[in-house]
């Protein structure tokens, strides 16, 4: 047996090797520990063989064990044994492996099965990570460095922002859909100016904290990993300017960012906020991980969020009730594209064409009013299938005629998909005016001569587009029924919302 | 007790406990309305042989005819059922006075999704170009049963458009010299206020108040048509309600009134 008092360095004891290591404290996931520090060996018993030491534990750690190997083998790390459970105190005694010559080093862990840094040694000509036991013959544990306490904190963040999901008498409820990653920065997350009243309490959204009823709060998921920011570092959320708030709630309630910037906390890895847009203007949420003492950002994730500038109304056929996903999906093109649209950032709204009555009034003009008036929408586009297109002309009659109380704005797309006229729900006569002042009417409809039983839309003077689909390759058989389920018209359609309506 | 009370208290008896029931569907008609429907969705050759076979089935009994029609599309799923139903309807030609005598008996008792296909074939007559109703073709009906009138019919009026039908009113009903009396500057009021309202549902302070004053003056109007109209608007716009108008109008001494009030 050769043990004696060794002299160490960097954790290595020559003779008898001691390697110090941190274990991983994983309360709630917290930071995970690093490298315990200052092992001494503080006593040699010849008569029993067994040694005592001391040590600095290592951070977050909950317990501690040693690992041990033969002294020939502590150039390539081979470990032959292992003394579990020697605590948190920084100080051991009665350690014996036995006879023969032995290094070992003490790992942190957290008294159930992941541990820390075992340290660092020179190897192959560079200070590397000692490699773990992974035989673990008597206490199985496995080593978990990506949150170490003492070594550079990365944690991972993340922001999710959804679409609006509208509802209520703004038209049917989309689903919770998110903002794909590619485009949480151009285009960003189109949010509405929060300055209508969906709590009819007389005062804007905007000047409440507190709005039942509120649909026009962005959702925001915040990830962070680990949830309990290493010491020393803090997770601050923050907006690049006042034209977001953050809320607590979808129903407004706490201000999250009174001063436009704020250290957060989170009880798990994740945790909602929702972001309001009281007046228009863009803005960047910023999610950072940052040092207290520098402030050093050592991770970020932010999200760009743009003010609407448009409504989009689509008005689907006869006894057609949108949904999202729609109630019949081969057979609901209008609701498709209305979805599709949405996904692409638009600010949809989808009704059944009967809440536009023939005088154009109703659900639907009040949505596209108190857009203009109050959430500063200027735009406007409306498409329709069926009696649908007949509501899209008398929506479109109404507004221009109500534009001296509205408000400024252009309608700047309709489009008619062999739209009906929709004087009532008998009506059978083909939409064929022109949408009033529209910027750019599309208009396809099929013609195959149009005599009883066939239901047939028919050419719109003055639009921009006429397809009478019959005469084309790829709608030669489709009919009333089945014209607004055809793939080739939807995506034309959805090209020409796309290049004409900005979101 | 004069033949007009009595009437009144009859169908103020009638109205209070009427509960919504749709007429029987006649399976002689049904089927054959499926198939012409089915047809017409085929777009096949046979869909005019299937109409005129309902035609002819029709024949003599147009009214039962139109009201087996409104049944099915008040049933009916998905586009191509219903504008099916409509084309069908279309081919059929009926006149004003059958889609009248086939709805106006069943309009106080019909079911939600019934009582909107009668309100769309109505529409049919009164706003064939769509826009504004223009109720001077029901005129004649009405002045013909003046004390009687067809309350099926005025309720659906004043609650297509109060004030087309506050005018229709007024023309038959303003010239009685019993009831004659000025129109109240209050529904004029209304109006502006109304129209001014029109893109904007926020009402100011001082709006509101002048429109709560002018539906307090036409709830206490003697011309029950008048109290009508109020009874119609705050139907339209309940935020102008106050207790004491709605009291007023529920407990008002016409029925029509009585009804439009609790049914707001």
């Amino acid at each position: 047996m050769l043990l004696r008092r060794p002299p160490c360095y960097r954790g290595l004891c020559l003779a008898a090797a001691l390697l110090l290591a941190s274990a991983i404290a994983t309360e709630a996931s917290a930071a995970t520990p690093g490298e315990a520090t200052d092992l001494v060996v503080t006593g040699f018993d010849a008569a029993t063989g067994s040694l005592s030491f001391t040590y600095i534990p290592a951070c977050s750690a909950a317990d501690h064990h040693i690992e041990f190997g033969a002294l020939e083998d502590v150039a390539s790390f081979i470990y032959s044994g292992q003394v579990c459970g020697i605590g948190v105190s920084g100080a051991y005694t009665g350690f014996d492996p036995g006879p023969g010559s032995y290094f070992f080093l003490v790992v942190g862990d957290d008294g159930v099965g992941t541990e820390g840094s075992y340290g660092t040694s020179f190897i192959g000509g560079a200070h590397l990570e000692r490699p773990e036991d992974t035989n673990d013959p008597v206490c199985a544990r496995v080593q978990d460095l990506t949150q170490r306490c003492d070594g550079p904190f990365v944690p991972t963040l993340g922001m999710s922002a959804f679409r609006p999901v509208t509802g209520g008498a703004s038209g049917a409820a989309f689903q919770r859909r998110e903002v794909p990653e590619s485009e949480e920065l151009i285009p960003g997350a189109g949010i509405r100016a929060n300055g209508d009243d969906d709590d009819a309490d007389g005062r804007p959204d905007r000047d409440d904290t507190q709005v039942s009823g509120e649909n026009d709060l962005i959702e925001v998921v915040l990830t962070v990993d680990p949830p309990i920011p290493t010491t020393g570092y803090e997770y601050v959320l923050s907006r690049t300017s006042a034209s977001i708030r953050v809320w607590s709630a979808p129903t407004k309630e706490t201000d999250l960012l009174p001063g436009g910037s704020d250290v957060l906390t989170f009880s798990s890895s994740t945790r909602t906020v929702w972001v309001e847009c009281p007046a228009g203007g863009s803005s960047d949420l910023e999610l950072v991980a940052r040092s207290v003492s520098d402030g050093a950002i050592v991770a970020s994730e932010r999200v760009h969020f743009y003010p609407f500038t448009s409504v989009v109304i689509a008005l689907g056929g006869e006894n057609q009730v949108p949904a999202d996903p729609p109630l019949d999906p081969a057979n609901h093109g209008t609701f498709q594209l209305a979805i599709t649209l949405h996904q692409r950032g638009y600010d949809v709204h989808m009704y059944d064409e009967d809440v536009v009555p023939s005088s154009g009034a109703g659900a639907a003009f009040n949505e596209v009013a108190s857009a203009v008036q109050r959430r500063a929408v200027t735009r406007v586009a409306i498409f329709g299938y069926s009696h649908g297109g007949g509501s899209t002309n008398d929506l479109a009659r109404r507004l221009d005629a109500q534009r001296a109380s509205i408000g400024a704005f252009s309608i700047d797309f309709t489009a008619y998909v062999d739209g009906i006229d929709n004087d009532s729900d008998f009506d059978v006569d083909p939409e064929t005016q022109l949408p009033p002042t529209t910027g750019f009417h599309a208009n396809y409809y099929q013609h195959p001569g149009c005599s009883f039983p066939q239901l047939c839309g028919g050419p719109v003077a003055g639009a921009d587009l006429n397809v009478n689909v019959t005469a084309t390759p790829w709608g030669a058989g489709l009919t009333h029924f089945t014209i607004d389920d055809s793939p080739q018209l939807l995506q034309e359609l959805l090209d020409l919302v796309m290049s004409h309506v900005v979101p | 007790m004069s033949s007009l009370s009595v009437w009144i208290l009859t169908l103020g008896l009638m109205l209070a406990t009427a509960v919504p029931s749709d007429p029987p569907r006649d399976p002689r008609f049904q089927t054959k309305i499926a198939e012409a429907v089915a047809s017409v969705v085929r777009q096949d050759e046979e869909a005019p042989a299937a109409v005129e076979a309902l035609r002819q089935l029709g024949d003599g009994e147009r009214e039962a005819l139109l009201l087996q029609l409104a049944l099915y599309v008040a049933a009916a799923e998905g586009t191509e059922q219903s504008m099916a139903g409509a084309l069908i309807a279309q081919q059929l030609a009926f006149t004003q006075s059958e889609k009248l005598d086939a709805v106006l008996p069943h309009m106080m008792t019909a079911g939600p999704r019934l009582r909107r296909a009668f309100t769309e074939l109505l529409a049919t007559i009164d706003r064939p170009e769509g826009g504004d109703p223009d109720f001077r073709t029901y005129e004649e009906r009405i002045t013909k049963a003046k004390e009687a009138p067809p309350d099926p019919l005025i309720l659906y009026m004043f609650e297509v458009s109060p004030d087309a039908a506050l005018a229709s009113m007024e023309r038959v009903y303003g010239s009685n010299a019993a009831e004659q009396r000025p129109r109240p500057r209050s529904v004029a009021e209304l109006r502006v206020l109304l129209l001014r309202r029109g893109a904007s549902p926020a009402w100011t302070e001082r709006e509101r108040d002048s429109a709560r004053a002018a539906l307090d003056g036409l709830a206490r109007d003697p011309g029950w048509w008048r109290r009508l109209y109020a009874a119609a608007v705050l139907r339209e716009h309940p935020e102008l309600a106050t207790p004491e108008i709605t009291s007023r109008l529920k407990s008002d001494p016409h029925p029509l009134v009585r009804r439009a009030a609790k049914t707001g």
